[in-house]
């Protein structure tokens, strides 16, 4: 795996701890909820957003960038792998977090889902990381850390309580697979777009 | 071979160890195909630049006190036998200029000043 | 003999400062100390160098080749310490270099572990309990163990004791002893410059005020100073700078023999050091 890859996962050390946690905890909470395939479509996005804001947040505070920039390796190498990672901790949270739920599901406190709306679940929940992961972190290169965090709690907040309306009105029409494939097209398609705006705004950066 | 170098001197230290290199040639301490030190070594030994070294090597070069054969380092150059005894004259007058100056301004004469070399001689 | 770092013509425009046709060159194998007050310019130089910031004109090159185009290259021989740039304060000295040795061709553990135990330094430590003396040790220990053949120092010894200065001085005249490595580095420091520095470059406001030998500026530079009375436009248009006080002025020459010759007994003419002439050229005393 790529140096600089590594380095993102190395980084973000402490979150695992706390991404565990938070799987274990929330992921039989949201069959109580409205919406019961909150543990796909919020926990892992909530994962993957904390995963990368804290390397955001650490790279701005001790001002890495500096040293980042002066070792053999190009703005476009650095942004590649940052945008790698992002993927990569996807689908580690989303393994993850689909093993604790089978796990919750044999112990039988949740059930496991299968069917139209797992897939639906599945590929919300990478459209919504890649809206908070790589969206943000085009928006982090552009508007720095400080003004992103919040906007990003925001958004993150305000999405975990309305998101079960519009799921619900799938639900109930037929539109379940429709929507799945819009939601992967739209995913992919942010996560390529920002990684091409992002390109291009980490090159101009200074340092 | 002995340098040392006055920090507080007036004279910027390429010369100082010009200077040195070349008295001790002048008196025979420093022989003909005696090998110096390279530039960069006597450079970290003293603890000064190498620019500072490499300044003192050229100028001696320049006047013929040494070379620098490539691949094999620098020498003490032949010295002309003359050539030394022309150096030793000059060195001694400097001193001798000084001493006249300084015994002209305590008015010390030269009568008294012969005197005292007569007995310093023996 | 061959240039390691190669700078013409550079230039680079903020609203309130700029830095203007900046020109200078450093020779394989040896040191380059770059002078000026604070805001002169040199952590800007240093930046531009390095691809941090980008230019708005003017060329680079390292090792022969372009910093833009070949950067990656480039940066994997050069050694960077800088006076700002941090690391990860959480992680010890170990983990952050870990995470920069996997980027060099060359690193080398057994260098860096020696360059830690010579500074006295904790591997284990994190970065955030110590002094900034140490982490400038740490980072020069970064800078030296892959085998770079550019050190780029930004106050290298700021933060340091003068013994911990001079073994920094002793290690580094050490390291470019073989003649195939050379450093640049710039410093308040001035006694550091005087004694290791092979060339000197001067800036100020933006602008290269001298980039010359030492042994040269030793030969050129004097300092003439004299009674308020001989003070005319002929002694002042051979002065740089001039400093007066109730008693007399003070100027800085590269005409000293001129001068002497025309004033001969009414005027004294001294040898400055390094930080006389700074301090004539940029500052108030």
């Amino acid at each position: 795996m790529n140096i600089a890859v590594k380095r993102n996962l190395f980084i973000m050390r402490k979150n695992y701890l706390f991404n565990a946690i938070f799987m274990i905890l929330s992921i039989p909470l949201w069959s109580a909820t409205s919406n019961p395939m909150g543990s796909l479509n919020l926990t892992i996005p909530v994962m993957t957003y904390s995963s990368i804001y804290l390397i955001e947040q650490l790279e701005d505070f001790y001002k890495y960038d500096c040293i980042l920039n002066s070792l053999p390796v190009t703005r476009d190498e650095i942004v590649k792998a940052k945008f790698e990672s992002i993927l990569v901790i996807y689908l580690i949270n989303t393994i993850l977090t689909l093993l604790a739920h089978l796990i919750y599901s044999v112990l039988g406190v949740t059930e496991f889902m299968s069917g139209q709306m797992f897939v639906m679940g599945l590929t919300l929940s990478f459209l919504i990381s890649m809206l908070f992961a790589a969206v943000g972190t085009v928006l982090i290169y552009k508007f720095g850390y400080a003004k992103t965090k919040l906007f990003g709690i925001i958004i993150m907040m305000l999405t975990m309580c309305s998101i079960s309306i519009p799921l619900y009105i799938l639900q109930k029409s037929n539109l379940v697979q429709f929507a799945s494939a819009v939601f992967l097209i739209l995913g992919i398609t942010a996560y390529v777009v920002s990684k091409k705006f992002a390109l291009k705004i980490y090159a101009e950066k200074e340092f | 071979m002995k340098i040392i170098i006055s920090n507080s001197s007036k004279q910027p230290i390429y010369e100082q160890i010009a200077y040195q290199i070349r008295e001790q040639i002048i008196k025979g301490v420093l022989i003909e195909n005696t090998a110096l030190p390279s530039i960069r070594n006597l450079a970290k030994e003293l603890q000064i630049s190498v620019i500072t070294t490499k300044r003192a090597y050229e100028e001696l070069e320049r006047d013929g006190y040494i070379n620098t054969v490539p691949g094999k380092g620098t020498f003490i150059a032949c010295q002309n036998v003359a050539d030394i005894k022309e150096q030793k004259y000059k060195m001694i007058e400097e001193d001798l200029i000084k001493i006249i100056e300084e015994s002209k301004v305590f008015d010390i004469s030269k009568s008294e000043l012969i005197e005292m070399i007569n007995l310093i001689y023996e | 003999m061959e240039k390691i770092l190669e700078i013409k013509n550079l230039s680079k425009n903020y609203d309130n400062f700029k830095l203007e046709d900046v020109n200078f060159n450093l020779e394989k194998g040896y040191i380059m100390g770059f002078i000026g007050p604070n805001g002169a310019g040199k952590t800007t130089t240093i930046k531009l160098i390095m691809n941090l910031i980008k230019r708005n004109s003017g060329e680079i090159k390292v090792f022969g080749l372009d910093n833009l185009h070949d950067e990656k290259k480039i940066k994997n021989r050069i050694g960077f310490v800088y006076d700002e740039c941090n690391y990860y304060d959480n992680l010890s000295l170990k983990d952050n270099a870990k995470m920069i040795a996997d980027f060099y061709d060359k690193w080398s553990w057994s260098e860096f572990d020696k360059y830690i135990e010579k500074f006295e330094l904790d591997k284990n430590q994190k970065i955030k309990e110590l002094s900034k003396g140490m982490k400038t040790k740490f980072a020069i220990a970064t800078a030296l163990s892959h085998d770079a053949e550019l050190l780029i120092m930004d106050e290298p010894t700021s933060g340091l004791d003068p013994i911990f200065r001079q073994e920094i001085i002793n290690i580094l005249q050490e390291y470019i002893e073989d003649g195939n490595r050379s450093i640049i580095f710039s410093t308040h420091i001035i006694s550091d410059i005087e004694k290791m520095a092979d060339y000197i470059t001067f800036i100020n406001k933006g602008k290269i005020v001298f980039s010359e030998e030492k042994t040269k500026i030793e030969d050129e530079y004097r300092i003439v100073k004299g009674g308020l009375d001989i003070l005319d436009s002929g002694i002042q248009n051979n002065l740089i700078e001039i400093k007066k006080n109730k008693f007399g002025f003070s100027g800085l020459t590269l005409n000293s023999s001129a001068l002497h010759e025309k004033y001969g007994e009414a005027i004294v003419i001294d040898r400055p050091s390094i930080e006389d002439i700074m301090l004539y050229m940029a500052g108030e005393r």
